[in-house]
């Protein structure tokens, strides 16, 4: 067969040359993959677990990073392969030597390559080229791409977001919101709120999963409980200390010191929800003569503030709605207990606009005005004998129901006063 | 630097060689590799030290050699008694005209062809005596040199038994031979066949096919045979590796081969070349010719002795351990099938 694809000692040395051109190429490309293979196995193993963790996060990083950072390194690797092989490349001269050491030519080659005698006659060139072993390059490069397409096709549901923790009790919850709402508004003392926000993290530092074990309950809402009652005490506090304010702003520069807000100065002082220490310190130069020297509208406006302070914790408390100024007031019906039916409550504050009930004084003795009367607050005191109507007394009445008639005895029994129902005895005897 | 020989020229030499070659094949039958080897040794103007058992034809191999190229031999029997004046030649008084002078009367060595017969029975300081004549190729007496005639080659012959009597040649003796050749026993074919064709004590007729100068000029034409590079250095790495710590085929091996060795190994791979045609050296002349050079210039350990191995087996190691190319395929590549 005519491989050299001609005749002549020209034709030969052509094709020896190509040869060799050709056998050096595929040899050093067979060094250069023997130092790339292992750097690129090992980065396409990376990269296929670096996917597979992408992609079982929820794909942040995009996977398309991924596969920009593996074609970048693989380039990378294979520009150092090239780098760190390229010495050891063959040239055509040394690939002449590997075909004529292999094929036994005496190095006639070589010779011939020198101008020493003539080229010989060529060979097959499939005689001459270095065969690829594939079992060695085949695994190297087949099983990591394997891997790397496994972990880029493979189904994976994204991992489930661990268990978040579970929302602290309603009862905490409010505790936070009330401290945080007295603290902005600059009510209460740092050091007794710090002393409440103690109490809670307390409560918070057990284990999430007990926080809703019926004494964590219990503890949280006996918490919520003290702290609203400490609230609704420093909102009556406070609404008695704007009424002092305002009286000794009424009575002028020469009021003689208000005993009765001093008096409520130290309640505030003391409680539990200690006051402001500097509203304190300005309620006690209001407060005494000596050392009054606030002006006028200095009073007015200590007494916006400890009105808006009261506004403010009566908000808290859901006795009146968050902004509303015009609060009053009013009879609610009680609860109740297992010794006693709906009876009279303390009054409650309501927005009478909304509400949309009639004003009334009931329930507040004495010549004071309503509007600034306080839940609990002692507006007087009287002496005298305790007169006792035993008609109105009807006996103990069984827990949860009250006594009731039928047809017009349910008229006599549920409608009228004991008063009434005594005329109507004595009408129709 | 002289040109490389031609193909016409090394064609028109390997002819000549060739004769030679074959009028040499007359003489002894069957031993075809050792009269190639006799032959590429003295196209490399290199001794050669032929081992063998008493009667294998050693002796009637020189003779033939020198019949056949033409040369002008000489024997020397080794004796243990034997003198280096003996050889090499004496200073004689001589008287001319009432005058008394030394006149250096030239011994046996000065022929083209010495065959120094059961070299190993003479005194070391006999043996020593060799020493220049076979590298300089000139004898020095009463401080005056004396050229040899030229082409100048010693076959000396060793027996490798009855060693008692015998001074073992010194290294830098043996480094003087190119080759260390065993002349191997014949098998039953060639014994028939010199039953049938030799008389017992009558030489074998052999043509002279060359002249003396004849056989110079063959030798300066294989100096011309060209040595690729490459096979230079395959050479040179073969050399190197018989040291210990080159190879792990030299691993028992005291002292390795010298310069000496490598320039020889080269030589005689210019000789195989020409004697087959080719203008140009190769590394399976190395390969062919690494034995012969290298064999008897390794000096083997104790140890190594005495576990069986030989300095044969150290050089069939070295060849196989170490690749003509010395760039070996990266392991993703195999060789492709001859």
């Amino acid at each position: 067969m005519d491989w050299a694809g001609g005749d002549g000692v020209d034709a030969r040395e052509r094709f020896w040359r190509r040869q060799a051109r050709r056998v050096a190429a595929r040899v050093n490309l067979g060094s250069w993959l023997h130092a790339w293979l292992p750097w690129q196995a090992g980065l396409t193993v990376a990269a296929g677990l670096l996917l597979l963790a992408v992609r079982r996060s929820g794909g942040s990083p995009p996977p398309l990073f991924v596969w920009s950072a593996w074609i970048v390194s693989t380039i990378a690797a294979g520009t150092i392969a090239y780098l760190r092989t390229r010495a050891r490349f063959d040239s055509p001269r040394d690939a002449l030597v590997r075909i004529e050491a292999r094929l036994r030519l005496h190095n006639r080659l070589s010779a011939a390559a020198a101008g020493v005698g003539e080229w010989p006659a060529p060979h097959s060139p499939e005689a001459l080229r270095p065969r690829w072993r594939a079992a060695r390059i085949g695994p190297a490069l087949v099983v990591p791409l394997g891997l790397l397409a496994a972990a880029a096709l493979v189904q994976i549901s994204p991992a489930t977001e661990p268990p978040a923790e579970p929302a602290a009790p309603l009862s905490w919850q409010r505790v936070e919101e009330w401290l945080a709402e007295l603290e902005e508004q600059e009510l209460v003392s740092e050091d007794s709120a710090e002393t409440w926000h103690r109490r809670l993290d307390e409560l918070r530092s057990g284990p999430p999963e007990s926080w809703y074990d019926h004494a964590a309950l219990e503890a949280g809402d006996a918490l919520r409980t003290q702290l609203g009652g400490a609230i609704a005490e420093l909102s009556g506090g406070l609404e008695s200390a704007a009424r002092g304010v305002a009286d000794i702003d009424a009575d002028g520069p020469g009021a003689p010191v208000s005993e009765a807000l001093l008096e409520t100065l130290g309640r505030l002082e003391s409680a539990e929800l200690a006051l402001d220490p500097e509203l304190a310190a300005t309620l006690r130069r209001a407060s005494d003569r000596d050392l009054r020297e606030l002006t006028s509208a200095d009073m007015d406006a200590l007494e916006r503030r400890l009105d808006e302070g009261a506004a403010a914790c009566r908000s808290l408390l859901g006795r009146c709605p968050p902004g509303s100024s015009h609060c009053i007031a009013v009879p609610r019906p009680g609860q109740g207990s297992p010794r006693r039916g709906p009876g009279p409550a303390p009054l409650s504050w309501v927005d009478a606009a909304a509400d949309g009930v009639e004003p009334t004084l009931e329930g507040v003795s004495g010549s004071g005005d309503a509007s600034r009367a306080a839940l609990g607050e002692l507006i007087s005191t009287s002496r005298g004998a305790h007169v006792v109507e035993d008609g109105d007394f009807e006996g103990s009445v069984p827990s949860g129901s009250a006594p009731s008639g039928t047809g017009g005895d349910a008229v006599w029994r549920d409608a009228l006063t004991p008063q009434e129902r005594e005329i109507l005895r004595r009408y129709f005897r | 630097m002289t040109a490389h020989a031609s193909e016409a020229e090394v064609a028109a030499a390997a002819e000549r060689a060739r004769k030679l070659r074959g009028a040499l094949g007359s003489v002894l039958f069957g031993q075809e590799e050792l009269l190639d080897n006799v032959v590429i040794g003295l196209l490399a103007n290199g001794h050669v030290l032929l081992e063998g058992l008493p009667g294998l034809g050693k002796t009637a191999l020189v003779k033939g050699l020198a019949r056949a190229a033409g040369l002008e031999a000489k024997r020397i029997q080794f004796t243990p008694d034997l003198l280096p004046g003996d050889i090499t030649g004496n200073p004689v008084l001589e008287e001319r005209g009432g005058d008394r002078r030394f006149v250096f009367q030239p011994g046996p060595l000065f022929a083209n062809l010495v065959l120094a017969d059961e070299i190993n029975r003479a005194s070391p300081r006999t043996q020593s005596a060799l020493l220049e004549a076979m590298q300089e190729r000139r004898v020095t007496a009463l401080g005056e040199a004396h050229a040899l005639p030229a082409p100048f080659f010693v076959l000396a012959t060793q027996n490798p038994i009855e060693l008692e009597g015998t001074y073992p040649l010194p290294e830098a003796q043996l480094d003087r031979f190119l080759f260390k050749l065993e002349v191997p026993t014949n098998p039953v074919s060639v014994l028939e066949r010199i039953v049938r064709e030799r008389e017992n004590g009558v030489d074998p007729e052999v043509e002279p096919v060359l002249d003396p100068g004849a056989l110079v000029e063959l030798i300066r034409t294989v100096r011309r045979v060209f040595l690729p590079d490459v096979v230079a250095r395959y050479v040179a790495r073969l050399v190197d590796a018989t040291h210990a710590s080159r190879s792990r085929a030299a691993e028992g091996v005291r002292y390795g081969a010298s310069p000496r060795a490598a320039l020889g190994l080269a030589a005689a791979g210019r000789a195989r070349a020409l004697l087959d045609g080719r203008p140009n050296a190769s590394f399976e002349d190395v390969q062919a010719l690494a034995a012969p050079v290298l064999v008897h210039r390794l000096v083997l350990e104790h140890r190594a002795r005495l576990a069986g191995r030989t300095a044969k087996d150290v050089v069939s190691a070295l060849l196989d351990e170490l690749p003509p190319h010395d760039r070996p395929l990266p392991p993703t590549l195999s060789a492709a099938a001859p």
